[in-house]
């Protein structure tokens, strides 16, 4: 997929100028550096020359003159003359003394600057023989001989020579040095911008784009978002549009019974086929986890629903993973701008809020439709009540009896959990268990159940009541691995007997690796808990769990019980669980038992135990308790309490 | 490396009339620069400024990467 723009990662445009810049400055400041020393190399050299020069024929006049007799005048006018070049116009002066004698000759130079001159040169300012009167500069020299000091200055023009001098070359070779400047410059700044460039490009798709299937992710979405959606003048503003979430039904399970990698596999497939149904300019998202967004503008509803349909079918099509067949389903939201939501956020929520009511109901999609929001919001809220309920112990058990059919006592209970909720009163089973599930919180909720029925039964052992206590676990709660050392270790906690819990397996559920199952129901049987298979018959695998699960009870479902009298189906169905039950060595109960007669036709058809609201609804700890320990019969027409007279009557 | 046209016409006059003015003066400058070191340095740097004209192509925007040249 090629990179996004994205005004998150912005492109830094100021490198490029910058970096001109600097190259330029660096390269105007070398060539001062290089013009100054320059200069002022070849000025000192041309001053050290004529100072050598001046020295020379300071010394020779000095020389001369000792070598004569006589007054200095007589012999230094002329000897200057001869050593000086006639034709020089640079203005000098001539000093000479000797003892009381002095002598001296300005050219071009007034009797007023002649004595500032000397002045200055009595009183030198450093020892560099350079001395400025009236803005003029002098070099002078003193050769103090034998007889004779002779002091010889002249103003140089040595720096205004070096200067012209100079000039013509540094002025070219500074023009040629900034020429090379400015191309390194722009060479260094277009490499640097262009790495630069490359890097933010490579960011940008790394921070907008989902490692695992390459799609966009929310970053990205809520950048699209925005420009599409606010009524501004943004060229990629749209007039209307519709943002579907999609979530994936069975991802948890796939993840949680294959491992992660097959997780993967199912996203990258359910990627792909998304990606062949989405046109552009819709665009696919990934949210995380198995949750995609695609958003599709200039879309109606009625549009919206077609594309939703194709999805759905898309995502019902069986993905293999590791070599079976998997059909992980898809639920879609559907929320549409500006009908629903004008804000990305809110809509994004109302396709959330749709996605997950297209889930409750299993309908593969669904439009937001405002009135049947309180419903999501009531359960949204509840979901984040879940873990308080758990640490507050706001969730108990309720107990129902199973009643013996031949003697009318209560031989076990069946705990079912009940949530006091501190708000709405007491919750049943059915307003919470989806959300548990939902929420990922089911081995939480599995250990929490247990670790109630085993207290429960320590503390009824204590009273004397043994009386196993039944508790409902769904085979999720089989994969989760630390179960059978937690029960262990409750168990020895509490001082429980094994056999006074019984583990009820829901067998509704179908998309589990029955291997894993297995081996955790066998390590329960070890321990000596007794297993249960609950609604048997309206399970997917009934006998093949039967064959392959070494189970102690059958619960054969209420929805054969509860017309027994007037269904012949079921009535036979019942009929052959009993059999079944019996090949197996196992018990069975029946559930939902609601009248006399049903009892009654159960009880001869050859089922011993029996459980429903005849004999008892499920009831607090305390009633159930003064139940058993008043030793109740439940059923009135148990053999030996009634006359068979009375129960044919 | 192919040798691909990076200037635009401005860019390529500019460089000509810069490129034949240092060329020129680099030969017949007389007594003005007297220094040979820098005739040469002259002629070079008015010769690439001349390839840059006859070609189109500038080998320092080639490194660069970068075309004043429309596509």
């Amino acid at each position: 997929m090629p990179a996004q723009p994205i005004t998150h990662i912005k492109r830094d445009t100021s490198v490029r100028p910058r970096l001109i810049v600097a190259c330029l400055a660096v390269s105007v400041l070398i060539s001062a550096i290089y013009v100054t020393v320059s200069y002022r190399l070849t000025a000192d050299v041309s001053l050290q020359t004529e100072l050598t020069a001046m020295q020379k024929l300071a010394r020779l006049l000095s020389s001369e003159l000792d070598m004569h007799e006589g007054k200095i005048a007589d012999q230094a006018g002329s000897l200057v003359n001869l050593l000086s070049d006639p034709n020089d116009d640079t203005p000098r002066l001539f000093h000479i003394t000797r003892e009381t004698e002095a002598w001296q000759r300005g050219h071009r130079l007034s009797k007023t600057e002649q004595k500032q001159l000397l002045t200055a040169i009595s009183r030198p300012i450093d020892d560099s023989h350079l001395v400025t009167v009236n803005n003029r500069n002098f070099l002078w020299q003193q050769h103090v001989g034998e007889q004779h000091t002779v002091t010889f200055a002249q103003e140089t023009t040595a720096l205004d020579l070096t200067l012209s001098f100079v000039a013509k070359r540094l002025l070219i070779t500074s023009v040629l040095v900034f020429w090379i400047a400015v191309w390194l410059a722009l060479t260094l700044s277009s490499l640097i911008a262009k790495r630069a460039q490359e890097i933010n490009d490579a960011l940008a798709t790394i921070a907008t784009h989902d490692a695992l299937t390459g799609l966009p992710n929310r970053l990205y979405l809520m950048d699209t978002l925005s420009a599409a959606l606010p009524n501004t003048d943004s060229v990629k503003a749209v007039a209307q549009g519709c943002l579907f979430v999609i979530d994936l039904d069975k991802f948890k399970e796939v993840n949680d019974s294959f491992g992660h990698s097959a997780g993967d596999t199912l996203l990258k497939e359910v990627a792909a086929r998304l990606l062949k149904v989405v046109v552009s300019p819709a665009e696919l998202i990934r949210i995380g986890g198995d949750e995609f967004i695609i958003w599709a503008p200039d879309i109606s509803i009625d549009g919206a629903e077609d594309l939703a349909q194709d999805m759905v079918n898309a995502c019902d099509t069986p993905i293999m993973i590791n070599g079976l067949a998997v059909n992980t389903g898809a639920s879609i939201g559907i929320a549409h701008y500006p009908t629903h939501a004008q804000e990305p956020e809110a809509l994004i929520v109302c396709a959330d809020t749709a996605m997950y009511k297209a889930k409750e109901q299993r309908n593969g999609w669904q439009v937001y439709d405002d009135r049947k929001i309180a419903d999501y919001k009531h359960n949204l809220q509840l979901r984040a009540e879940l873990s308080d309920a758990m640490q507050e112990r706001q969730i108990i058990m309720h107990y129902q009896a199973k009643v013996d059919l031949a003697s009318g006592n209560i031989i076990g209970v069946e705990g079912l959990c009940r949530w006091e909720h501190p708000r709405l009163g007491l919750l049943m089973p059915g307003q919470f268990i989806d959300l548990i599930e939902d929420s990922g919180k089911v081995q939480e909720f599995g250990r929490y159940i247990l670790a109630e029925a085993i207290t429960q039964a320590a503390s009824w052992q204590q009273q004397g009541i043994e009386v196993p206590i039944a508790v409902n676990l769904s085979p999720y709660n089989l994969l989760d691995p630390g179960l059978i050392t937690y029960i262990q270790n409750k168990l020895n906690e509490n001082q429980v007997s094994p056999h006074l819990i019984e583990i009820e397996l829901t067998e509704n559920e179908t998309c589990l690796n029955i291997k894993y199952i297995k081996a955790a129901l066998e390590n329960i049987k070890a321990i000596g808990i007794v297993l249960a298979i609950d609604d048997f018959g309206t399970g997917m695998s009934s006998l093949s769990y039967l064959a392959h699960l070494n189970v102690d009870v059958l619960k054969i479902d209420r929805a054969f019980v509860m017309d027994i009298e007037t269904n012949t189906g079921h009535k036979a169905i019942v009929a052959s669980a009993i059999t079944l039950s019996q090949s197996f060595g196992c018990k069975m109960v029946a559930e939902g038992v609601e009248t006399l007669s049903q009892a009654r036709l159960l009880h001869e058809m050859g089922c011993v135990i029996a459980q429903g609201y005849l004999f008892a609804k499920p009831l607090p700890e305390e009633k159930i308790k003064q139940h058993i320990l008043a030793g109740k019969t439940l059923y009135p027409n148990a053999e030996g309490l009634v006359p068979p007279s009375a129960v044919n009557a | 490396m192919a040798i691909e046209s990076n200037l635009n016409i401005l860019d390529r006059s500019l460089r000509g009339l810069i490129g034949i003015g240092v060329t020129a003066f680099a030969l017949f400058n007389g007594d003005i620069i007297d220094d040979v070191f820098i005739e040469i340095l002259l002629g070079i740097f008015g010769i690439l400024n001349l390839i840059s004209l006859a070609s189109g192509w500038c080998p320092v925007y080639h490194i660069a990467g970068i075309s004043t040249r429309k596509q």
